[in-house]
């Protein structure tokens, strides 16, 4: 996945490398990397004769591979490598592969059914811990993926305010519901006033109609949030941007965005998919002094199972139930056949409870972050890159080739993405799983320092060959 | 009569909590964080029992007592509940860990089981729900067709999906030309604009689909409407469907979410012999684990989904952290491998189903109830309404409280049984008499209380 502008201009001072022979070398890695795991590039010519795509999620990778099995920090591909797993499953997994109490958890569900028509006793207790991680909330709806989490907020804010308007930030990616999916890869128009562009082909027409953008970490976002005021349901924004580049929202820009909403009658809506859990027991508002009105979660809260949930006030997570006998029409839908499934419920509720009762383990998470962030900044340091590393607690962003510190996606255009996809499937050689850029990264509890080192390691050997390749400053 | 109802309704709640007080203690305990307590209360009016565990054919709830399960987890459960090839293939992909960011082996082996099964699927790509599946072959079919529109029948469910949760349960205007009705609150007018609805078993959907021919982009249609009430499409309505999406270059979307997997190898294609350009698939095939399927055209689905051009904008995204993810892809390869290479199951079903429906309205018949039982193979529809019903019209005059108190009735009784019933390959023709039994005590209560109509 790399990023996209719509204009043609490129900044000045863009870092300058060489695109064409980080290409290059980006053919001879591939082609090193197909010799080397035979059984890898077989799965992968089998995978691109059929299309068998979970998604459109392999865009991720630079370079497949194919996961075997996987415990603690470790992952091993289906030819026998190992790599440090930077990925864990896209954040979900923070206490690592299989934590004990997680398989225990899963293993007891698999005897006693996966699935059930009426409920689970088990969905309760985990929307027990995760509505008590969540300042102010009082409910929750189940939904089976992060994305059907913020279609649920869109649709509760909607039916709260009675207007259709939603703004949303460049590089937000709020999964795949379609009034969402603009300016998340794409960079376009100002700043001051960002153009709508369509992520994703076939959305329909009209959709674009409802929807404002906003610079990310940029005051000029209050104006235009004031500007459609009486248009607007709803502000979504993730308290740390997690596809763009690993950006924290600064407190002054969820501040500013609170008080626009307060002023103009919307609801502000945190994406917490990535941040729920991860950077605290519960959602990162905890550590804010921002509260919005509904938070999204999905990821750590399924302990590795498919899961999102929305959570929020009581009158508004009501508003998903119609009055007895009610009719489709005086609801909001949300569900769907494995909302609130066995499984999810019980792997989601063994990771919380450990978070939960740990929160010292988000010291340990982020003192690891920390020296991760530092031992990267002083690689592009010592090998004098210009670059960047991004990320607070458990997540980190980067390396970021460019010349100046980015704090949103826009920045990030001038970056060298072309050595950022390079550094990933080089890193694979050496042991080291992380996606292309943007690279988000993530660490759970089963990594060590020793761990973090290597992957230090392995980032300065790698760019130092992609430097005597002249791929690199 | 309204009043009588509610009454009954009062009372079948408080016979539901005094007989399952741990059950009604986590209901007050859920619905503190739940609204009425589960996702999906209103599925389980008034109070929903709490499962702890299920077997087989059998469910357990929270105060011990055992159901027979004819709801099996809305349909997904074809193999019934913790079938030991599902089991012991979640135990292995446990062993190796739940949940990756890169793919695995058993993506491959599920996209193949389902190219090989589902006619017409040389493509598949995996998501969450079959909410996500609608979402993506929607926008799979606009991107194809550069129009916008969406066709749908009255009565056909789709999942939470905006741009088709219309006309569900809310029926309105001339029968040839229905409105399309948003059934959600908090949805934007752009939905409404993008929808056609059409009647359902009635061939004048086929002018009204070319009257649009210059805006619609696809047509999705349940071969036999699930959550619209087990009605089966008569097979020259799929057939005519089929011509007239070719004759205007419209996308046909089979939305076989329930029927995949449930009404044969082949699903609910290979029994009506129509092949759909896209196919929508969910439940059985995640063997119990949550899934989304989006399978078709090779042409169609590479040049939506995996264009030349690199721009985001280009390409149809369905992306998600779980899409693909290793423990569902397991229970399906499980499920569908061994549904697909055992054609007796199917067999079973179509004896199960044929006995339900055959003991139903012998039952219905005796004990004098105005009640129709519709549906095909293992599932099985029964209906409080005039007529035998063809279409959702025909269930406008459902009297929904004697259904409600049936499905209540039946469950204090022991048996898990909605409007909507499925079977599995765990149940037996014994269970099936069971039912049947226990559905004549239902509607002997029923009308021995006055609920039932005429």
């Amino acid at each position: 996945m790399v990023f996209h502008e719509v204009t043609s201009e490129r900044t000045e001072g863009s870092v300058a490398v060489s695109e064409r022979r980080a290409n290059e070398l980006m053919d001879s890695v591939r082609a090193e990397l197909r010799r080397t795991r035979p059984l890898t590039a077989a799965a992968h010519d089998r995978t691109v004769t059929r299309r068998a795509i979970g998604g459109t999620r392999s865009r991720f990778w630079p370079v497949p591979i194919y996961v075997e099995r996987a415990q603690g920090a470790y992952l091993y591909d289906i030819d026998g490598f190992r790599y440090i797993d930077c990925n864990m499953g896209h954040g979900p997994l923070i206490l690592g592969h299989r934590p004990p109490a997680v398989v225990e958890a899963l293993a007891g569900q698999i005897r006693e059914g996966t699935h059930y028509g009426p409920p689970s006793s088990k969905e309760c207790a985990l929307a027990e811990l995760i509505v008590g991680g969540v300042p102010g909330a009082e409910m929750l709806a189940f939904t089976n993926s992060g994305g059907e989490s913020t279609m649920a907020a869109v649709r509760l804010a909607r039916a709260a305010t009675g207007r259709d308007g939603v703004a949303k930030c460049e590089g937000g990616l709020h999964g795949n519901y379609e009034p969402l999916l603009f300016n998340v890869f794409t960079i376009a128009g100002g700043a001051d006033r960002p153009e709508l562009v369509a992520d994703c082909a076939g959305l329909p027409v009209g959709v674009a109609d409802d929807i404002v953008m906003l610079p990310f970490n940029d005051d000029r976002a209050f104006d235009l949030v004031r500007e459609r005021g009486s248009e607007l349901a709803c502000v979504i924004v993730e308290p740390l941007q997690g596809s763009a580049g690993t950006f924290p929202a600064s407190s002054s820009f969820l501040a500013g965005l609170r008080a626009a909403c307060d002023e103009v009658g919307a609801l502000l809506v945190f994406d917490e998919v990535i941040s729920g859990f991860r950077l605290a027991p519960g959602s990162a508002a905890l550590n804010l002094e921002v509260r919005p009105d509904l938070v999204t979660m999905g990821k750590a809260i399924g302990g590795g199972m498919p899961v999102g949930a929305v959570i929020g006030s009581r009158e508004h997570v009501m508003l998903t139930d119609s009055p007895p006998g009610g009719g489709f029409c005086e609801q909001v839908f949300v569900g769907g056949t494995f909302s609130g499934n066995p499984m999810t419920a019980a792997a989601g509720h063994a990771q919380l409870s450990q978070l939960v009762e740990n929160p010292r383990l988000y010291d340990q998470l982020s003192a690891m972050g920390e020296r991760m962030r530092r031992g990267l900044r002083r690689v592009l340091s010592e090998l004098g890159i210009p670059g960047f590393v991004t990320g607070v607690g458990s997540i980190w962003g980067g390396p970021y080739f460019m010349d100046r510190e980015p704090t949103s996606m826009r920045d990030l255009l001038d970056s060298n993405q072309a050595a950022g996809t390079l550094v990933s499937a080089c890193l694979l050689e050496l042991g080291v799983l992380m996606t292309g850029p943007p690279h988000l990264n993530f660490l759970s509890t089963a990594h060590t320092d020793e761990d973090v080192d290597q992957v230090v390691d392995a980032h300065r050997e790698v760019m130092k060959r992609l430097q005597s390749e002249g791929c690199l400053p | 009569m309204q009043q009588r109802g509610e009454d009954l309704l009062e009372a079948a709640r408080k016979e539901l909590r005094d007989s399952r007080p741990l059950g009604a203690a986590h209901h007050e305990r859920a619905s503190r964080v739940l609204p009425r307590g589960t996702t999906r209360a209103r599925f389980w009016e008034p109070m929903p029992i709490y499962v702890k565990k299920a077997q087989g054919a059998y469910l357990t709830d929270v105060d011990g007592r055992d159901y027979c399960d004819f709801n099996l987890g809305q349909g997904a459960l074809v193999l019934g509940h913790a079938h030991p090839a599902v089991v012991a293939a979640l135990e292995a992909q446990l062993e190796r860990g739940t949940h990756f960011g890169p793919p695995t082996h058993n993506r491959i082996q599920l996209a193949e089981l389902i190219v090989e099964s589902v006619p017409g699927a040389d493509r598949v790509a995996f998501v969450n729900s079959g909410t996500e599946a609608t979402m993506g072959a929607l926008r799979i079919a606009r991107k194809a067709t550069g129009r916008s529109k969406v066709g749908k029948v009255e009565g056909g469910w789709h999942g939470a999906n905006e741009f088709v949760l219309h006309s569900f349960t809310t029926l309105s205007g001339d029968a040839a030309r229905p409105d399309a009705n948003l059934d959600s609150l908090g949805v934007s007018s752009v939905a409404t604009k993008n929808v056609i609805v059409l009647p359902f078993n009635d061939e004048r959907a086929f002018d009204r689909i070319r009257e649009a021919r210059d805006e619609l982009a696809c047509v999705i249609v349940e071969p036999v409407l699930g959550g619209g009430g087990c009605l089966p499409a008569e097979p020259s309505f799929l057939e005519g469907l089929r011509a007239v999406c070719s004759e205007i270059g419209a996308v046909l979307i089979l939305d076989e979410v329930i029927t995949g997997y449930r009404l044969g190898p082949r699903g609910a294609a290979g029994r009506y012999g129509v092949t759909g350009d896209l196919t929508t698939l969910g439940k059985a095939a995640g063997g119990g684990l949550p899934i989304g399927v989006i399978c078709g055209r090779g042409d169609l689905m590479d040049e939506t989904m995996w264009p030349a051009s690199g721009a985001p904008g280009d390409a149809v995204f369905a992306g998600g952290t779980f899409s693909g993810n290793p423990m569902t892809m397991a229970a399906g390869v499980a499920t569908v491998g061994e549904l697909v290479h055992h054609a007796e199951h199917y067999r079973h079903l179509e004896e199960l189903g044929e006995g339900l429906r055959v003991g139903l309205r012998r039952a219905l018949c005796e004990v004098g109830a105005p009640a129709f039982v519709t549906g095909v193979g293992s599932m099985v529809g029964v209906h409080f309404c005039g007529t035998m019903p063809s279409n959702e019209r025909d269930l406008v005059t459902t009297d929904h409280v004697a259904a409600q108190l049936l499905r209540v009735y039946l469950e204090l009784d022991g048996f898990i049984s909605r409007g909507l019933s499925f079977l599995s390959t765990a149940h037996t023709g014994e269970d099936v008499h069971r039912l049947v039994a226990a559905y004549e005590r239902a509607l002997r209560r029923l009308q021995t209380e006055g609920a039932l109509g005429a």
